[in-house]
């Protein structure tokens, strides 16, 4: 049993390490492009609410990146999760391995780039006089564990659905968009009203971005806030599972 | 009377794959196959949309036995890659039930799992990762790989500069280290050139004669009169002959019988 677990992880490992290398195609300028694509967001949010709308944040930059490059994990995940499976035909017709590690190799590849890029968060902060210490990094272990479960099941959900209903993957980009400007990312979750918070804790996503600004802006661990984020992983862990187990036979027909 | 009743059916502890009564369609096609069609059909009230199927295996069944080499034959598009697709576990069948024992390594497509953007050494941990050996397996094995593909100069270059037979060779010779039980071969060996396929067969020959089974699709009658003992011919859905080559070839119409066989 241990020896089955341990082939998956490192089957799992190495297929992200691959996913990695790809992207990077070793080099550090891959490096600095994996961060180019959340600094730009994190641009174009400060000119948008900072200086058009101005929402009234001196730190608007730092209270920016403590969200963002999470939500860009979040977002690549589940976006490149959306082709998983359909983006790799051979894999799937001639390959036999348990074809859900695809999805696992692309959340790990995305959460490694996260973590990756959290030396560049801590530095930003610091420029605003936030200075990241190390207690905090059981926090962040913590809420990164809960955000690569919840991302699991994600991708699975619409990685497997894709495979039988192939406009998905338009469909997943809307929804994101969406979801994007119903998530505690460019606004705090307190400037949201009362009576809207409870609604938006349905989205798998808002408490964890809370979450990480609440651990990466003040340093304290929101319990309540990781109490939900971890009730979304109990639910769509199961949910992507129970769908992928349904579909994936047909996975080969459908390739 | 199923086919394969004419060869040892005695599915005893050296069948190393059994198919009974295996059938396989697939969706006639991928139309409609979208969310919008879905709410669309939703709304309209339409969940009678029975897809038509198209068959493409039709109550099949047959044994193979350790050690054995079979050579799969017939026309474009009767069946043989999904037989072999169901072999390998890629696949499920639609009815029946399959039963294969021992490590399986298919090589539907050589080079299937490459990434281009890889390195050759970088291909051969994922492929033997992906092939069931562990890390330090593929560690342990990466020299020979790397030799018996002649590849030593090139290991390290990305497969995209690779031409299609040094991609075939590289995942040939990841396949045979891999520790396979059974190898499910598609017409891929056809790609290299004649010094690498003749060094194939030698290899295939040798891994046989340590008992792994060779199943091989191939359309090509010499290969399957020189390398297998059995033959198995699949016509319209179905297996339409299974033994020795020769009298397989001849009951088809492809060989006259052989003359020492005549009164």
């Amino acid at each position: 049993m241990t020896g089955t677990s341990s082939r998956l992880a490192e089957m799992g490992l190495v297929i992200a390490a691959m996913q990695i290398k790809v992207r990077y195609k070793n080099s550090w300028l891959g490096y600095l492009w994996s961060l180019g694509h959340p600094l730009g967001l994190t641009l174009v949010f400060a000119f948008a609410f900072h200086v058009v709308l101005p929402l009234g944040r001196e730190d608007m930059v730092a209270f920016l990146v403590s969200g963002l490059f999470a939500w860009h994990w979040a977002g690549n995940s589940v976006v490149a999760g959306t082709r998983a499976f359909a983006g790799n035909r051979d894999l799937i017709k001639k390959v036999r391995f348990p074809h859900w590690l695809l999805a696992a190799g692309q959340v790990l590849q995305d959460g490694w780039q996260f973590a990756a890029s959290l030396p560049v968060v801590a530095v930003i902060l610091a420029v605003y006089g936030i200075h990241p210490q190390w207690d905090w990094l059981p926090g962040i272990v913590v809420l990164f564990t809960i955000q690569a479960v919840v991302l699991l099941g994600l991708t699975l959900l619409v990685g497997s659905l894709n495979m039988v209903l192939r406009d998905m993957e338009h469909l997943v980009r809307v929804v994101l968009a969406f979801l994007l400007y119903c998530t505690p990312v460019i606004y705090r979750l307190d400037q949201v009203p009362a009576g809207w918070r409870g609604m938006m804790m349905l989205n798998p996503l808002a408490g964890l971005m809370e979450a990480w600004r609440s651990l990466l802006l003040e340093g304290t661990l929101a319990w309540p806030l990781m109490m939900v984020a971890s009730l979304h992983g109990l639910v769509w862990l199961p949910v992507g599972i129970a769908v992928y187990r349904r579909l994936s036979p047909h996975f080969y027909d459908h390739a | 009377m199923s086919p394969s009743c004419g060869t040892n059916t005695s599915s005893s502890d050296s069948t190393v794959i059994s198919l009974h009564r295996v059938s396989k369609s697939f969706p006639a096609s991928r139309k409609g196959g979208g969310v919008k069609a879905a709410l669309y059909s939703l709304l309209r009230r339409r969940p009678e949309r029975i897809a038509a199927r198209h068959v493409v295996l039709e109550d099949v069944s047959l044994d193979i036995g350790r050690g054995e080499v079979v050579g799969i034959f017939g026309p474009n598009g009767c069946g043989k890659t999904t037989l072999l697709a169901l072999m390998a576990g890629v696949t499920r069948p639609c009815a029946g039930q399959i039963r294969v024992s021992g490590r399986v390594v298919p090589l539907l497509k050589l080079g299937a799992g490459f990434h281009p953007d890889l390195s050759g050494r970088d291909n051969v941990l994922l492929n033997g990762v992906l092939l069931g050996l562990r890390r330090r397996e593929v560690a342990a094995r990466f020299d020979e790989i790397v030799e018996f593909a002649g590849l030593e100069d090139y290991i390290d270059e990305p497969v995209y500069t690779y031409s299609s037979g040094m991609v075939a060779r590289l995942g040939f010779s990841v396949a045979v280290n891999a520790d396979p039980g059974i190898i499910l071969l598609d017409e891929t060996l056809a790609v290299g050139d004649v010094e690498f396929r003749r060094r194939c067969e030698e290899r295939l020959r040798r891994l046989n004669a340590d008992g792994v089974t060779l199943v091989i699709v191939s359309n090509l009658v010499d290969d399957i009169l020189a390398n297998c003992r059995r033959m198995i011919a699949v016509g319209r859905h179905r297996i339409t002959h299974d033994g020795p080559p020769g009298d397989v070839l001849a009951a088809l119409g492809l060989l006259p019988p052989a003359a020492d066989s005549l009164p």
